[in-house]
């Protein structure tokens, strides 16, 4: 029944650390900056640099890493996934033959790469999410983005549907939880049978959480014209963002070493 | 005995930093026939524990045992637990998801592999026993009623498991005192007709304690007190007090009258018997006066 309680992804840990106080553009502006070193590495040694720094950050957040991993859990499926074609698919000079399947060498390492790219990948992401409160990290999106408002992106209004996505992720999984609970204790069973019969077993926990879902939203939508909220336009900010020397510094150590890392392998 | 509760810890989070434990060394015992109310707080555990009568939740430490059955063993049939004890949530009416009021009641029994026949009958039998009329509600869509009716429905759609046990968690939440008292009265006539035994779980123990004949009161994940309402209300109003529940409003006014040294049985739970009470004393007061 706690499946729903497993999912850390997306999930703010607060503490008192140098990664949490950090100007949340920063933040997203050094985890982008590692993810396009991700795509440009091609060798080990390069994740294995990259994957330090993200531990290091790790570390540094004060979250315990057991959460960390613990958001890598929904996406091991795809890495192995990932890593089960690559060894398969890839022309090369064959390791081992597994009746007509054959296992290249070339398939192994790019299998491997590949499966370190999405692991250090979900790391960074994260990192991010655990050490950012929802509200700074829409906050700095929202501030990124304005940068490309002369091309019409409706920066505001991204980040305002970000914060409601987010800040209902926890009720709709708490709910989805009692209205399975419910459903259980009518009879209803989700645990056994084939695919197909699981599926629509489903319905009994969607109809209810989407008509939820919707009346929530109506309310929410009224209650904040009541509060005469009118979009973006000369909306002020109560969290200024300061750009501090410790934000430059992370920006440019990060930057630095990705670049680096991306030249050298 | 109907369900036996021993020792029960449950701890949510168990291991992790937002870890709490929600139930404290709890032991109870609830026989067959019982009609029974849980009082607290938000907050106190009161839907934790019940979550573990039919097994959704299972003891983090200790035993609970339905009909005798364990329900922490391996290979125990817990669709049959929940079948006899049946749970009505917090909010049933947010539930409802078929497109009739037939098909959603009949969700139950269809989950049984029950014939066409014995399911419309179960319908039938359900719909009457929370005062919907059959003809005029079976082909409607729940989604037109009111909150009240959605509530009766929902109730509707466990009563068709005809389950031994039925618990109720805050069954009047949010309805208007008309729906609130029909509501209490049905479940009160379904106790007395069907002799199912009924746990009804509230934060406010006003109409509650009226109807009830055990009344449970939980504090911080333990029941602190254990027996028939007038007495509970009688003897440890202190108690009550210091917890935060606070008395029904007429046993405080007989509470008040004894602590001005009226001499008077302050254990009234409804307006009628401490009018009853007060005419008995004043009828004593003025005989003694005579003499």
């Amino acid at each position: 029944m706690n499946i729903l309680r497993n999912i850390s992804f997306g999930q703010y840990i607060p503490r008192e650390s140098l990664i949490h106080n950090l100007d949340p553009r920063i933040k997203i502006l050094s985890c982008l900056a590692i993810i396009i070193g991700l795509f440009l590495i091609t060798e080990f040694s390069g994740y294995l640099i990259l994957g330090t720094v993200v531990m290091i950050g790790i570390i540094i957040s004060q979250v315990h890493p057991k959460f960390v991993f613990r958001g890598l859990r929904p996406i091991l499926f795809i890495i192995i996934f990932t890593l089960v074609i690559h060894l398969f698919m890839t022309e090369g000079e064959i390791l081992y033959h597994l009746g007509f399947l054959r296992i290249t060498r070339e398939g192994l390492i790019k299998g491997l790469l590949i499966s370190c790219r999405l692991f250090i990948l979900i790391l960074t992401t994260s990192l991010l999410t655990l050490a950012t409160s929802p509200i700074s990290l829409t906050d700095g999106i929202e501030r990124l983005l304005s940068v490309f408002k002369f091309i019409g992106i409706p920066a505001h209004e991204i980040a305002m549907m970000m914060t409601i996505a987010l800040r209902f992720i926890p009720t709709l999984l708490e709910e989805t939880e009692k209205i399975m609970k419910a459903q259980i204790s009518r009879g209803a069973d989700f645990e056994s049978g084939n695919i197909f019969n699981r599926t629509k077993n489903l319905i009994p926990i969607l109809i209810p959480l989407f008509v939820n879902a919707f009346r929530r939203a109506d309310e929410l939508a009224i209650a904040m014209e009541a509060k005469c909220y009118r979009g973006g336009e000369g909306r002020t900010h109560f969290r200024q963002l300061k750009i501090r020397k410790a934000d430059i510094l992370t920006l440019l150590l990060t930057s630095i070493i990705t670049i680096m890392v991306s030249v050298m392998f | 005995m109907f369900i036996c509760l021993e020792n029960v810890d449950f701890t949510y989070n168990l291991h992790m930093p937002f870890e709490t434990k929600a139930l404290k060394g709890i032991n109870l015992k609830i026989n067959e026939g019982e009609f029974i109310g849980i009082i607290g707080h938000t907050g106190c555990g009161k839907t934790t524990l019940i979550q573990h009568f039919n097994g959704l939740l299972k003891p983090t430490y200790g035993k609970v045992y339905v009909e005798g059955l364990d329900i922490n063993e391996r290979g125990v049939n817990l669709r049959l637990i929940r079948q006899k004890v049946g749970l009505v949530f917090q909010y049933p009416e947010n539930q409802l998801f078929e497109e009739t009021i037939f098909q959603e009641v009949a969700f139950g029994p269809k989950k049984l592999g029950l014939s066409d026949e014995k399911i419309e009958k179960r319908v039938r039998e359900a719909l009457k026993m929370v005062d919907l009329d059959y003809n005029f509600y079976a082909e409607r869509s729940p989604f037109s009623l009111s909150g009240g009716e959605m509530r009766r429905v929902a109730l509707a759609s466990i009563l068709s498991i005809r389950p031994k046990m039925l618990v109720l968690d805050e069954p009047t939440a949010n309805l208007d005192p008309q729906g609130r008292n029909k509501i209490l009265s049905e479940i009160k006539e379904i106790h007395n007709n069907f002799g199912i035994t009924v746990v009804l779980v509230s934060h406010n123990m006003e109409k509650i304690a009226e109807i009830v004949d055990r009344l449970l009161v939980m504090h911080r994940g333990e029941i602190i007190l254990d027996g028939l309402p007038r007495e509970i209300f009688e003897k440890y109003a202190d108690d009550l007090i210091k917890v935060g529940l606070g008395l029904p409003q007429v046993t405080r006014c007989m509470h008040e009258l004894k602590a001005k040294g009226k001499e008077i049985y302050t254990g009234v739970l409804t307006v009628e018997d401490a009018e009853k009470e007060i005419l008995v004393r004043v009828k004593r007061f003025n005989k003694q006066l005579k003499i």
